[in-house]
C-alpha cells in the first residue's frame, strides 16, 4: 500500500483511506470500505465550512482503529486556525466514526459539516482490473438511516449509515448546520454496516449492543496474541520493533473462515484479503516457531475445502488444495472461478510439508491422524494429477482461459521466461515445485512410519523421493551454467533463466551437495543478492527487471526461505547475511517489510525502493522477519527437544527469544554475534 | 429420488440412502430447511448417507434453503456452497465446517444423483 494511504483492518473487512480519512477512489485511488471482496463504500468525504481539514497528524492505534487530528486551515502561515477536527475511526463491520470539531477561538462559529458519501459496489477484481458493473445500484433516506445497494438479480448488497444527530439527510450524503460557541466543541458519530442480508435465509438483523470503539474485547485479544508469543530481547533495537510489528500485523491478517475453529492468515492488504492456499501455509510455516496455532487452523480450514472431483473451470482435481476463495460478485456469478479455484501446483504440498512441520514442533500427532485421508488424497494427487504426462514431473497448464498461466508462486504471466527473455510454452515443471514434491514425499513418510502405522507407504514415499532427487539433478542441473533450470517447458527444454526458485530447491533439499553449493554461490553473487534480499530474477537475464513484479523485484518472503533452505546445506553465514539484509530493509520501511520492492543494488540506493502496487501488510512478508529470525538462531525441532544453533551477524549483536512454545512446553534461546578472533 | 434402497410408501417418497465416497470419515447429522421449515435431516455415517424425514431430534448443523432448488443441487452433489452463500441462496448454521465437508464431500458421488429431482421436499 502506498504511504499516502491509511488502511485499518479485521478480518476480510478493511478501510482505506487518505491521510485526512477521506475515502475518494478513482481509478488510481483504491480507496474503500471492503468487505467479502466487495467494496460498500467508495466515498466518504468530510468537508467543514466547504473545506477538506488539513492533517496535522496520523494515530494509528491499533491495526482496526485510527485517528486523524486535523485543522481547517485559514490558506496562511500568518492566522493561525481556531478550528481541529478529529476524526476516530474503528473499523468492525463497516466503520464507525466520530468527528469532533473544536472551536479554539474567543467568538463562537457557524459552520457546515457536510460529508460526502458514496458506494459503487465495485469487485474487488473490477477494482483492480477497472470493469463495469453489470446490475443495479440504488440509495434510499428513512428514518434518518441512509442506505446505499446493488442487486443483481439475488445478489443484494447494502451499505447502511445512521448518524446520532440529527442533520439535513441526502441520498449521496449528510449535511450538518452546526454553531460551536468560543472554546466548545461539537462532535457526531456515524455507523457504517455492510450488509448482504436475505430476509427468508438471514437472521433479523440486530443493531449493535457495543460500540465497536468502546468494546475492549480486541484490544485484550491483541494484546493475548502478543503474550502467548516468545518475547523477544535484541541488542540491536530496530529487530524488536520488526519482530512487534510482524506479529501484530500477523494478528491484523487473521481471517475467520466461519467453516474452522482458529483463524489463519489472509494474504495481504488490498488485493489479497482472502483465504489463499499457498500464501496461508507459507506463512504459517514461517510463524511456526511463534504462533503454532496459525498452522493447525490452516491446515484444518484447506482440508475441508481440498478438491474432491475434476472441474476445468477451477483446475480442480480431487486430492488438490485450493488456491484462492473469493466471495465477490464476478465469483457469485461465475465470472472468475474463485469459488474456490485450485489453480496452484505446489499448495498441495506445501499442505502436507506444513502438516509435518507442525507436528515435529508441537508433538501434535491427533492432527495427522485426524487429516491422514486428506494427507493420503493430497499424496495420490501429486502422482495422478499434478504429474500430468507421467514423466515424473509435477507440471501445471490452465484448463481454461479465466485460470492462472502460473500456478507456481510466482504466478504473473511473465515470470517463467528462458534467458533470452522469450516466455516458456505450458505445461511448465518449475523447479522449486519438484523440490516440494521431495521434501513432502520424506516427511510423509515419517508420518507414515510413526503416526499412520503404515510402514509399506513410509518406504514406497521414501524411495519416491529419492529416485525424483536422482533424476531431477540429471534433468534439470544446467551444466554450463552451474545451476538448475527455472523449469522444463511444452517441449521438456530447460528454461535457462537464473531466478530465485533455486534457492528454494536448498529448502526442500533435492539439490546434490555439490550443486547446492554452485547455487548458493549464485545466490550471493551480485546478479541475484542485492543487498537488500534475493532477486526473483538475475540481473544477468533477458526478462530481468528491478521493479517487474516476479523477474527483478525482491520478495523478503522467498529471501526467507532461501536462508532457511541455506541453513540445511550448513551456509551459515550466507544465511545469516540475507536475514540480515531482510532486516535491515525492514527497518527503513518502519517495521513493516512490504510485499516485494524494487531489486535495484544496494550500492545505488541507501534504501530498498518501493514496489509500486506493493500489498502491506501482506502475510508472507510480515511472517519473513520470523523465519529470519528462526533461521538466526538455528531453531529446530527433533520432535521432542527444540535445537538452538545461533549465527547472528555481528550487527545485531545478542539476541534472546524467551519462552518458544514447542512439544518441549516452553523456551528460551539466546545467540551472540561472535567476533571474528571468536569464530 | 432415491438409490436402490428407496421405496415409495404411502404415496410419499421415503429416501433412503446409499453409498457417497466423498464423504469418507465424515459423521453427523445435517437438518435441511426450506423458507424457515425444517423438510429432512441428512445422516452421514463415514461413506453411507441417509436422507430421513425426521426433523426433529439433534443436528450438527442446519442447512437453511431458499427453495428446493438448492435442496437438490445439494443431494445430487452440484451444490457449490460458496456460490449458494454468495448468493444467499442458503446458509450454514451450526458446525459449518461439517456442512462444507457434506457438501463438497457428495460432489465426489451421491447416492441421490440420479433421481434427486423426483419427489417432493417440502
Amino acid at each position: 500500500m502506498s504511504l499516502d494511504t491509511v488502511s485499518i483492518l479485521d478480518g476480510s473487512t478493511f478501510v482505506v483511506s487518505d491521510r485526512r480519512g477521506d475515502l475518494d477512489a478513482t481509478p488510481t485511488d483504491n480507496h474503500g470500505l471492503f468487505l467479502e471482496d466487495t467494496r460498500f463504500l467508495s466515498r466518504w468525504i468530510l468537508t467543514v465550512g466547504g473545506i477538506k481539514p488539513k492533517t496535522l497528524s496520523v494515530d494509528e492505534q491499533a491495526y482496526f482503529k485510527v485517528q486523524f487530528f486535523e485543522a481547517v486551515t485559514t490558506g496562511t502561515v500568518y492566522v493561525d486556525s481556531h478550528l481541529s477536527v478529529m476524526r476516530r475511526r474503528c473499523v468492525s463491520n463497516g466503520f464507525e466514526e466520530t468527528i469532533e470539531i473544536e472551536n479554539h477561538g474567543k467568538d463562537p462559529v457557524d459552520l457546515d459539516v457536510k460529508l460526502e458519501v458514496g458506494a459503487d459496489f465495485a469487485d474487488l477484481f473490477e477494482v483492480k482490473d477497472k470493469l463495469a458493473k453489470v446490475g443495479q445500484l440504488y440509495s434510499n433516506v428513512n428514518d434518518g438511516t441512509l442506505t446505499l445497494g446493488y442487486r443483481r438479480e439475488d445478489f443484494v448488497r447494502e451499505t447502511v449509515i445512521k448518524s446520532d444527530k440529527k442533520g439535513e439527510l441526502r441520498e449521496d450524503g449528510f449535511l450538518f448546520k452546526v454553531k460551536i460557541p468560543a472554546q466548545a466543541s461539537w462532535s457526531v458519530s456515524f455507523d457504517v454496516v455492510a450488509r448482504g442480508r436475505r430476509a427468508d435465509i438471514d437472521e433479523v438483523e440486530r443493531p449493535r449492543i457495543t460500540s465497536a470503539m468502546m468494546d475492549p474485547t480486541r484490544d485484550k485479544n491483541l494484546e493475548a496474541w502478543l503474550a502467548g508469543a516468545p518475547r523477544l530481547i535484541a541488542s540491536w533495537d530496530p529487530l524488536n520493533k520488526i519482530y512487534r510489528r510482524s506479529l501484530v500485523d500477523l494478528a491484523a491478517l487473521r481471517f475467520e473462515t466461519g467453516i474452522t475453529p482458529g483463524a489463519l492468515p489472509a494474504a495481504g492488504l488490498p488485493w489479497f484479503m482472502a483465504v489463499f492456499g499457498r500464501d496461508s501455509l507459507l506463512t504459517s510455516f514461517q510463524a511456526l516457531a511463534f504462533v503454532p496455532e496459525l498452522a493447525a487452523a490452516t491446515l484444518r480450514a484447506l482440508a475441508i475445502v481440498q478438491a474432491r472431483k475434476e472441474d476445468p473451470f477451477r483446475d480442480s482435481e480431487p486430492g488438490k488444495i485450493l488456491h484462492e476463495i473469493r466471495l465477490g460478485e464476478m465469483t457469485a456469478f461465475e465470472a472468475r472461478p474463485q469459488s474456490p479455484y485450485y489453480g496452484a501446483a505446489d499448495a498441495t504440498m506445501l499442505f502436507l510439508i506444513l502438516l509435518e512441520e507442525y507436528q515435529r514442533w508441537t508433538g501434535d500427532a491427533d492432527i495427522v491422524r485426524e487429516l491422514e485421508r486428506e494427507a493420503r488424497a493430497a499424496l495420490a494427487w501429486i502422482d495422478d494429477y499434478g504429474d500430468r504426462d507421467k514423466d515424473g514431473y509435477v507440471e501445471y497448464e490452465r484448463r481454461m482461459d479465466t485460470g492462472l498461466d502460473n500456478q507456481c508462486w510466482k504466478d504473473s504471466w511473465d515470470s517463467i521466461a528462458f534467458a533470452d527473455g522469450t516466455l516458456a510454452p505450458t505445461p511448465r515443471a518449475t523447479c522449486e515445485l519438484q523440490g516440494y514434491v521431495y521434501d513432502a514425499k520424506h516427511r510423509c513418510a515419517r508420518l507414515a512410519r510413526e503416526i499412520w502405522n503404515d510402514p509399506e507407504l513410509a518406504e514406497k514415499l521414501d524411495k519416491q523421493a529419492e529416485e525424483l532427487k536422482e533424476r531431477f539433478n540429471r534433468d534439470f542441473w544446467i551444466p554450463e551454467r552451474n545451476f538448475f533450470a527455472l523449469a522444463l517447458d511444452g517441449q521438456k527444454r530447460k528454461v535457462d533463466s537464473l531466478t530465485s526458485n533455486i534457492g528454494h530447491l536448498l529448502w526442500s533439499g533435492i539439490a546434490d551437495e555439490d550443486k547446492a553449493d554452485k547455487c548458493v554461490k549464485h545466490l550471493m553473487s551480485d546478479e541475484l543478492f542485492s543487498g537488500w534480499g534475493i532477486r526473483t530474477m538475475a540481473s544477468s537475464e533477458g526478462s530481468y527487471n528491478p521493479i517487474g513484479y516476479h523477474v527483478g523485484t525482491v520478495w523478503p518472503h522467498d529471501s526467507s526461505f532461501i536462508a532457511w533452505g541455506m541453513r540445511r546445506y550448513g551456509y551459515r553465514a550466507e544465511a545469516a547475511r540475507i536475514c540480515r539484509a531482510i532486516l535491515e530493509a525492514a527497518d527503513l520501511f518502519d517495521g513493516r517489510l512490504p510485499e516485494a520492492f524494487g531489486g535495484y543494488p544496494r550500492s545505488k540506493t541507501s534504501y530498498p525502493v518501493e514496489y509500486p502496487t506493493a500489498c502491506s501488510p501482506q502475510a508472507w512478508a510480515t511472517g519473513a522477519p520470523l523465519l529470519a529470525l528462526r533461521t538466526l538462531l538455528g531453531l529446530d525441532s527433533d520432535g521432542k527437544h527444540l535445537i538452538i544453533d545461533p549465527a547472528i551477524p555481528e550487527p545485531l549483536g545478542r539476541v534472546e527469544l524467551l519462552g518458544i512454545p514447542g512439544c518441549w512446553g516452553r523456551m528460551d534461546a539466546f545467540g551472540r554475534a561472535l567476533h571474528a578472533s571468536e569464530d | 429420488m432415491a438409490n436402490e434402497d428407496s421405496q415409495q410408501a404411502g404415496g410419499q417418497q421415503q429416501w433412503q440412502g446409499g453409498n457417497a465416497p466423498g464423504l469418507a470419515g465424515v459423521y453427523g447429522r445435517l437438518r435441511i430447511t426450506i423458507a424457515g421449515k425444517p423438510v429432512a435431516t441428512l445422516m452421514v455415517e463415514g461413506t453411507y448417507v441417509a436422507l430421513i424425514r425426521e426433523t426433529s431430534g439433534p443436528a450438527d448443523a442446519t442447512f437453511i434453503c431458499a427453495d428446493e432448488q438448492i435442496v437438490r443441487k445439494l443431494l445430487k452433489g452440484e451444490l457449490n456452497p460458496f456460490i449458494a452463500a454468495m448468493r444467499r441462496q442458503a446458509r450454514l448454521t451450526g458446525d459449518r465446517g461439517f456442512g462444507t465437508r457434506v457438501a463438497f464431500g457428495l460432489q465426489a458421488g451421491s447416492p441421490f444423483a440420479a433421481e434427486a429431482d423426483k419427489g417432493a421436499l417440502s
